[in-house]
């Protein structure tokens, strides 16, 4: 092999590195902002709306039509017309959606009122953190005011009876699948119509109180410190302090409760408003981009190893 | 002047709707037993009580006694759920007390019907337009008791407890 090879590619790979950053610096450059956040929040719409008909075809077509005629997505008509279907549609499915779908149409909303105004770009940078701040607010009153929180209860249980949670149950908790399935049945049994029953014991192991505890003082924490972050008056550093810490809970929540559409929802918000190192607009667009992948088992994969490790590291310890 | 507040009401009426929105789903959450994880309050993951983990019983008054029937799914019952006011609670009983009950065949019991199947009461609703079975005739009642209860836990005994939210009562015409 010939000695200059090694050499050559590196430099074709410092190369083809060069030219992505400088895409992507142009692609998340504030001349292009507006349009990126357009396009980031009409996918969003067009992948995670309501799946009624009478919401999801009006939302597909305005979506369809805003990504592929882009002078459309900078009309604040658009985002006028956008807000009021997505508005009229949840109002009567209030009973059944998820609070980002809320946050959906406060978004679209902040949209076509930021186009209206003199600095679009800075409105709309003012609107992702204001709503965002408000939305972690709230979040953090109900917690803080729910006699089912502050003590674990709420993670305990949800430890106990969320299968989303139930691989980190079986495989840090130590709770067996005998006790999930048997949790799963007195659940159920409590539930069912016609069951005389008031109340169930679940079965639990050492740990998962400890899991609980810690999970109950993290989310406390860190949608404390988005809250604050956010709500704070602007400058250099509170804007550092913002992306750190809406990153930080981005990249600690969701991997495990796999809300993409709120995920999504939050990254483009954060991207709206970053100005506070470069790397923050870049790792906002990366996560929009890897966040997809939390729907992976990865849990699954990760228990299954787990599992399999032990067993072999048993096997020859003998 | 008029541009100043024009301005002023453009960049704030996002964040107003959602203070607005979230402090009305904060009141009915604690005065009308809107389920925390509804409405817009961004109170998701912060308590128990779940809209989908409550639960409806209703119970037919027969000659023989009540009888507890499972309640088919439907956009009532889901509102019900949401926020089980005496209104939407009432509603979803009426419509319990206009159904025509019949005996489940065991088709039905293999096939599951409503939620939970038939369940030991092995009755069930016709739906809309749908005959009566042949050899099957339709249950006496002249009565439904209707009930929505949600759940709670505590940590310190693993006990998941269910708590009456409220009881309503439909007469068969």
């Amino acid at each position: 092999m010939s000695r200059t090879q090694p050499s050559g590619l590196k430099q074709r790979a410092a190369a083809a590195s060069v030219v992505v950053k400088r895409s992507l610096e142009t692609l998340l450059s504030d001349a292009n902002m507006l349009d990126v956040i357009a396009a980031m929040t009409l996918l969003l719409l067009l992948l995670h709306t309501e799946p009624e008909k009478y919401l999801r075809v009006p939302v597909t077509v305005l979506s369809t039509a805003g990504l592929l005629y882009r002078p459309l997505a900078r009309k604040a008509s658009f985002w006028f017309v956008v807000t009021a279907v997505l508005a009229a549609g949840h109002f009567t499915l209030w009973h059944l959606i998820d609070n980002h779908k809320y946050l959906m149409t406060y978004w679209c909303l902040a949209l076509a009122c930021s186009l209206l105004m003199e600095d679009p770009r800075q409105a709309l940078a003012f609107n992702a953190r204001l709503l965002t701040g408000l939305c972690f607010f709230f979040a953090v009153l109900w917690k803080a005011t729910s006699p089912d929180f502050l003590d674990g209860s709420f993670f305990h249980f949800t430890l106990l009876a969320d299968p989303r949670f139930q691989h980190v149950t079986e495989v840090v908790g130590g709770v067996s699948p005998a006790q999930w399935a048997a949790n799963e049945k007195a659940i159920a049994s409590l539930s069912r119509f016609d069951s005389v029953q008031t109340a169930v014991q679940l079965q639990d192991a050492p740990r998962v109180v400890a899991i609980a505890r810690f999970l109950t003082g993290w989310s406390m924490a860190v949608e404390g410190l988005v809250a604050l972050v956010f709500l704070w008056p602007d400058g250099p550093r509170a804007s550092r302090g913002r992306d750190a810490a809406l990153l930080l809970f981005l990249a600690s929540t969701y991997p495990v409760a796999t809300v993409l559409g709120f995920a999504w929802l939050l990254a483009v918000m954060g991207l709206s408003q970053a100005s506070g190192f470069r790397s923050s607009r870049f790792l906002y667009a990366v996560l929009f981009v890897l966040l997809p992948l939390c729907d992976l088992p990865f849990h699954r994969i990760g228990g299954f190893l787990f599992r399999h490790l032990s067993t072999a590291r048993g096997v020859i310890g003998g | 002047m008029a541009q100043a507040l024009r301005d002023r009401l453009l960049r704030f009426a996002a964040p107003t709707v959602l203070v607005l929105v979230a402090s009305l789903q904060l009141y009915l959450a604690h005065t009308h037993d809107l389920s925390p994880w509804k409405g817009g309050g961004f109170s998701m993951f912060s308590a128990v009580d779940r809209s989908d983990r409550r639960i409806v019983r209703c119970y037919l008054e027969t000659p023989r006694g009540n009888v507890p029937v499972a309640v088919p799914d439907s956009d009532v019952r889901k509102r019900a759920r949401a926020m089980p006011t005496a209104a939407r609670a009432s509603r979803l009983a009426q419509a319990m007390a206009r159904s025509v009950w019949v005996p489940c065949s065991p088709d039905d019991r293999e096939a599951g019907g409503p939620p939970d199947g038939c369940g030991h009461s092995g009755l069930r609703p016709l739906s809309s337009g749908e005959p009566l079975p042949a050899g099957s005739s339709p249950i006496a009642f002249s009565r439904v008791d209707l009930e929505v209860w949600k759940v709670g836990f505590r940590s310190s005994d693993r006990m998941l407890r269910a708590q009456k939210v409220i009881t309503v009562t439909a007469e068969r015409r």
